[in-house]
């Protein structure tokens, strides 16, 4: 289509040189939320590009969250858990692991690379990994450029 | 067991509508579900019969397929009915009814299931179009009987099959409790059924059929021939949507005619939701949510959350597709949406080994989990899934 809609001049953040992702992240309540809360209190830094959803367990995050975070403009979703082992609600990870998989089959065939999508296990007291694991997927996602839903309406 | 029956007045379609009839006079089965004519008209749905001289309608096998049955089925059997019915469906119907069963939607208790080597279907247009060129009101059923089961066609006379048929994986029967052989078959002479399971033989055992059948001589060869013509259709329109479809912009296009009417979730067997989220206050939004999407966009469609809706029900229904067509055949804007989801659904159910229907035992892929697998799609490493 005509990148007229969504076009760098109208979206600064788009500009090739200056392109800013923006990453939603849905991390639970009991490790990765408390892991964030962690790296805030410890004073840690990470890009302020990602944008946390806390949802109770990745057990409830359904697909169409993670596809209406990419139709919105989204340039990547990451959901972040307990460990294996670890999880409040005993297994939802170990489900969140199978939905996610099966997303990164469907959403490449429409152009939307899989590694824009992740799955990470950051604990309670993991604030250090979770300050690292952001930075590391912004820079990834810098790398990649902006996702293609973002630059037109998704409909 | 294989037992064979004997063709009556050289029609294939009367001997079906005698042997259901049959079923019911000798207590086998209570009633029976088969699709039948309403009130003359060209179209047929499923109907329960519980009565041996109100077969005339009912027509076994023909092209006319615009409800898949697997979820009537599930109806019939969501608490026990203290009967027995024996249903007569087509193989991706079954595959639906037993996707169903896995959700707990149904039980296979109190129904016998009695399934074929699939007759195709056409779409809507050719369907109207083959059954004006007929008489009474219907094509020629017995002709088409006596084509498709021949050899493997995607064309009968000008008629063209529907894509879905093209492409189908399984057009013989899995998972069924007696399934009847036509492909190959002398259909002037005979029908060869087979037993399947313990419930089938008993059926038959019940009407006093023997043993004295054999499946037809051709049959495996030209199950082969059909394998292969369908494996290599499915490739090509496979390509075909990933060409259409392959960016988020093109499948806005390939969708650029939905109506949001969600008929093809209406009727799809495996859409399986009490309440669909799409109904729901999920997504009605507020009017200046509107308003800001059309600021950040330019332009918002009414309605919008056209390809939400799309790829939130590809991810839903991701495993257990069967490929029965039927969302494409209910589409009014005549979007080909079973291409679609039969092409994505297929490649994407590989990555959990699993086909739907395919076995009973098999758990549906996203109501289970084991500790450990699947660890390399964890973590921000590289490595990707193919
Ligand atoms: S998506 Fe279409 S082809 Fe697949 S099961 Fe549903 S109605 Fe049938
Ligand atoms: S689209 Fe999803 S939520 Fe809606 S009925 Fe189908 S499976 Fe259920
Ligand atoms: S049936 Fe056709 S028009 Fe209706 S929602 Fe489905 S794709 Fe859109």
């Amino acid at each position: 289509m005509e990148p007229s809609q969504a076009s760098p001049a109208k979206n600064p953040s788009l500009a090739k040189d200056a392109f800013e992702p923006v990453l939603i992240a849905f991390v639970c309540n009991w490790c990765t939320y408390t892991a964030a809360d962690l790296a805030g209190t410890s004073r840690l830094t990470y890009p302020d590009n990602v944008r946390l959803v806390r949802v109770m367990c990745t057990g409830m995050v359904d697909p169409q969250y993670v596809i209406k975070a990419f139709l919105e403009g989204a340039d990547a979703v990451l959901v972040s858990g307990c460990h294996p082992g670890d999880c409040h609600y005993i297994n939802g990870n170990y489900k969140a692991r199978r939905r996610i998989l099966l997303l990164k089959q469907i959403l490449p065939r429409f152009g939307i690379d899989a590694k824009r999508l992740r799955l990470t296990w950051i604990g309670a007291s993991d604030g250090i990994e979770f300050a690292r694991t952001m930075t590391r997927f912004v820079k990834d996602i810098k790398e990649i450029g902006p996702c293609q839903a973002r630059l037109q309406p998704a409909i | 067991m294989i037992a064979s029956i004997q063709t009556k007045n050289q029609s294939i379609t009367r001997t079906l509508q005698d042997f259901f009839s049959d079923l019911l006079k000798t207590g086998a089965v209570d009633a029976v579900l088969v699709p039948s004519r309403i009130s003359k008209s060209p179209y047929v749905k499923p109907c329960l019969v519980t009565s041996a001289d109100q077969m005339d309608p009912t027509v076994p096998l023909g092209p006319g397929f615009f409800i898949n049955a697997g979820p009537m089925v599930s109806r019939l059997t969501r608490t026990r009915a203290d009967a027995t019915i024996g249903v007569w469906l087509r193989p991706c119907e079954v595959r639906a009814f037993v996707e169903l069963t896995k959700l707990r939607q149904g039980g296979r208790q109190d129904v016998v299931i009695l399934s074929m080597d699939c007759p195709m279907a056409l779409s809507r247009k050719d369907y109207e179009d083959w059954a004006a060129q007929g008489e009474g009101g219907l094509g020629d059923v017995d002709k088409w009987i006596h084509t498709v089961y021949q050899k493997p066609v995607t064309q009968v006379d000008a008629w063209s099959t529907a894509r879905a048929c093209q492409v189908c994986e399984y057009p013989y029967p899995v998972n069924a409790d007696v399934s009847v052989m036509l492909l190959g078959a002398d259909l002037d002479k005979e029908i060869p059924v087979r037993a399947d399971t313990e419930k089938g033989e008993k059926l038959l055992a019940v009407l006093d059929l023997t043993d004295n059948g054999q499946e037809p001589a051709q049959r495996k060869a030209l199950l082969g021939d059909l394998t292969a013509d369908r494996t290599a259709a499915f490739q090509a329109m496979d390509e075909e949507m990933l060409t259409r479809t392959g960016s988020i912009d093109a499948l806005n296009r390939f969708f650029s005619a939905c109506v949001n009417c969600h008929n093809c979730r209406s009727v799809c067997p495996v859409c399986y939701c009490k309440e669909c989220v799409f109904n729901t206050d999920a997504v009605a939004y507020a009017p200046a949510q509107y308003l800001s999407w059309a600021d950040k966009w330019g332009q918002v469609p009414l309605p919008n959350d056209t390809v939400f809706f799309h790829l939130t029900r590809l991810a839903h229904i991701g495993c257990t597709c069967v490929g029965c067509g039927q969302c494409t055949l209910a589409c009014p804007s005549q979007i080909p949406v079973a291409d679609l989801f039969i092409s994505v659904t297929r490649n994407a159910r590989k990555a959990f080994d699993y086909v739907p229907g395919r076995d009973d035992a098999e758990p549906l892929p996203l109501s289970v989990f084991q500790e450990s697998e699947f660890t390399d799609i964890v973590g921000m490493g590289n490595k990707e899934v193919t």
